[in-house]
């Protein structure tokens, strides 16, 4: 009797667990991740203010700012289903280490086929007055002049010998039509691989660089033709890290 | 019989006119405190301002109007909003052409009028604010104003106990002062400054006893013929950018709403600014070069300067005789609003 009662009840521990294990196999088991923003100059990290850069166009610079709202983040998984993040904006700042690791909560461990996102606000929350979190104006990425969000700010010097007014400021938003500088970013994976812990996303202030010549030009701060080229150009600058 | 009558009459009102008088003044001379309640007048189109995100408060009232009036909010803690924005003044900075800031420093426009903000679709002479809620910031963070940003005002927030307080009874326990919440506060006083009770709007509203003169009527008319495309009722601006045809000022070059739109239609366009309270809210224009309402009235019958970008709807010249001018005048005056202009609600108060 006892022998049957215990085998009784590993048949169905047995039977609950094959119950959990199909339950997961349907909805796919889900966990909180990391997206890791890595700011870098071509193959090293960048380094603020200490470093010197040459860039593609020979420029010498250093840089001091460089700060840019991701929002709209998107998983894309091989099965054609997406995650996507409720409430998505995100402010990184290469000077704020903590803002470089965007959380992400409940993601579906599945295989991934790449990230999608925008750089910049959307037109809905530039014109939405007073918002808050990383969108709040005390972040000094809002424009008081000509309201609206600067999507990308990069500032920094330019070292090249004889020049005195030496800075560079990049500072490219704008939501009104024609001037909309909100950028789409996709970003496929090669790797056949389960959602990792951390998607490490390199920003490479190198690859935007290779589109200026400060020679040329060294600012822009308004909404306008020269920004939303460089809101094109600049979204060249991302990539997975492999 | 008839004049029996007649003192009969006089004398039984005279009591009842002067007890109601006594009754409508001491209303208003005892209500510091009366409640703010956010009005939409009768006939007058749904309010722009998104209310739902951001209720009007006793407390984010008090609050708003206490930063408002507070010179923390300038780098050097020496110039508040009400520096420019006056009360008795229609909120501008009367007999001030540009107005100044900071340490002295001028501007390059005319102060515009704080009033009726809830159907403003945009601020600012250029229409370059789209939120009454972000529009603080233009003020705060110009060199020649305040100087300031919203993250050392935030900061210089935080230090004060009292503000701590005020914040939490604003907008809750355990709240923070953020940036938003400086915003939304000061966006709440701000809304709130609202008029509608000039001789206008009685005789609109055909309320008892108001009555315009035979010389205010003509000017009501005159206004319609030639004023109201643009100045429209009853909010006395159509809320859009026109080029008036003012000589473009060689040493401001002030080229107005393209500096925004990038659009060389928007050459010279201001915002059409309300009329209301005109008479106390002088100079005129956007770079206050008109002393007086004569002078404006002159540079539209006289003045207007030839230009592909002059608003369409001055393409016809406008001719007005010297009575005519005076009429239009008299009438412009009835948009004064005493009772705004002296509400107590909107006093300084030290608490």
């Amino acid at each position: 009797m006892n022998t049957y009662i215990r085998t009784l009840k590993i048949f169905t521990r047995l039977l609950s667990g094959l119950f959990v294990l199909s339950g997961f196999t349907f909805s796919g088991p889900e966990k909180d991740i990391s997206i890791h923003v890595k700011p870098v100059f071509g193959k090293q990290d960048l380094l603020l203010d200490k470093k010197t850069y040459i860039t593609a166009n020979h420029d010498t610079i250093s840089v001091s700012k460089l700060r840019f709202y991701i929002s709209g983040i998107k998983i894309l998984f091989r099965d054609n289903s997406v995650y996507t993040e409720n409430n998505s904006y995100h402010l990184i700042d290469a000077e704020e280490e903590q803002s470089l690791r965007i959380k992400l909560t409940q993601v579906p461990q599945k295989e991934i086929a790449g990230l999608h996102f925008n750089i910049g606000v959307d037109s809905l929350a530039s014109v939405s007055g007073a918002l808050d979190g990383d969108l709040d104006p005390v972040k000094g990425m809002y424009w008081a002049w000509n309201s609206g969000y600067i999507n990308a700010k990069l500032e920094g010097k330019d070292l090249t010998k004889g020049i005195e007014e030496n800075e560079f400021e990049f500072h490219i938003g704008g939501y009104l039509p024609p001037y909309q500088s909100i950028r789409q970013v996709h970003l496929t994976t090669t790797k056949e691989e389960i959602t990792p812990a951390e998607i490490i996303v390199i920003a490479d202030v190198e690859a935007w660089f290779s589109y200026i010549s400060l020679k040329k030009t060294n600012r822009i701060v308004i909404p306008g033709a020269e920004a939303v080229k460089m809101a094109d150009d600049y979204t060249k600058m991302f990539r997975l890290e492999n | 019989m008839k004049t029996k009558l007649k003192a009969l009459c006089i004398a039984l009102c005279a009591p009842l006119l002067i007890f109601c008088t006594g009754f409508f003044l001491s209303s208003f001379s005892e209500e510091p405190k009366a409640e703010i309640k956010f009005v939409v007048p009768k006939g007058w189109p749904k309010p722009v301002y998104d209310f739902s995100k951001n209720p009007v408060t006793p407390e984010g009232f008090a609050l708003g109007k206490k930063l408002f009036f507070d010179p923390l909010l300038s780098k050097d803690s020496s110039t508040s909003c009400s520096t420019c924005h006056l009360q008795f003044t229609n909120y501008t900075h009367v007999d001030h052409a540009l107005s100044h800031g900071i340490n002295g420093l001028k501007g390059t426009r005319n102060t515009l009028s704080i009033m009726n903000l809830a159907w403003s679709k945009t601020f600012m002479w250029d229409g370059g604010v789209n939120n009454l809620e972000v529009q603080p910031l233009a003020p705060i963070t110009s060199p020649v104003e305040m100087d300031n940003t919203l993250e050392n005002i935030v900061l210089k927030l935080k230090r004060s106990t009292s503000y701590q307080k005020k914040f939490q009874k604003a907008f809750g326990d355990n709240t923070e002062i953020t940036g938003q919440r400086v915003l939304k506060a000061l966006a709440q006083f701000m809304v709130s400054i609202q008029t509608f009770n000039s001789k206008y709007d009685h005789m609109m509203r055909k309320e008892k006893g108001a009555e315009f003169t035979e010389q205010e009527k003509n000017g009501l008319k005159l206004f319609r013929q030639h004023c109201e495309s643009c100045h429209k009722e009853p909010l006395f601006t159509n809320n859009d950018y026109e080029y008036n045809g003012l000589e473009p000022d060689q040493k401001l070059k002030d080229g107005g709403r393209i500096k925004i739109t990038h659009n060389k239609s928007d050459s010279l366009k201001f915002k059409v600014p309300s009329l209301r309270n005109i008479e106390v809210s002088y100079p005129y224009m956007h770079d206050g070069r008109f002393r007086n309402l004569e002078m404006m009235l002159f540079h539209y019958t006289n003045g207007i300067a030839k230009s592909e970008f002059l608003s369409s709807k001055l393409s016809k010249p406008i001719t007005m005789d010297e009575q005519d001018k005076k009429d239009l005048i008299a009438f412009l005056k009835t948009l004064t609003d005493d009772r705004f202009l002296h509400d107590k609600r909107f006093y300084y108060s030290a608490d």
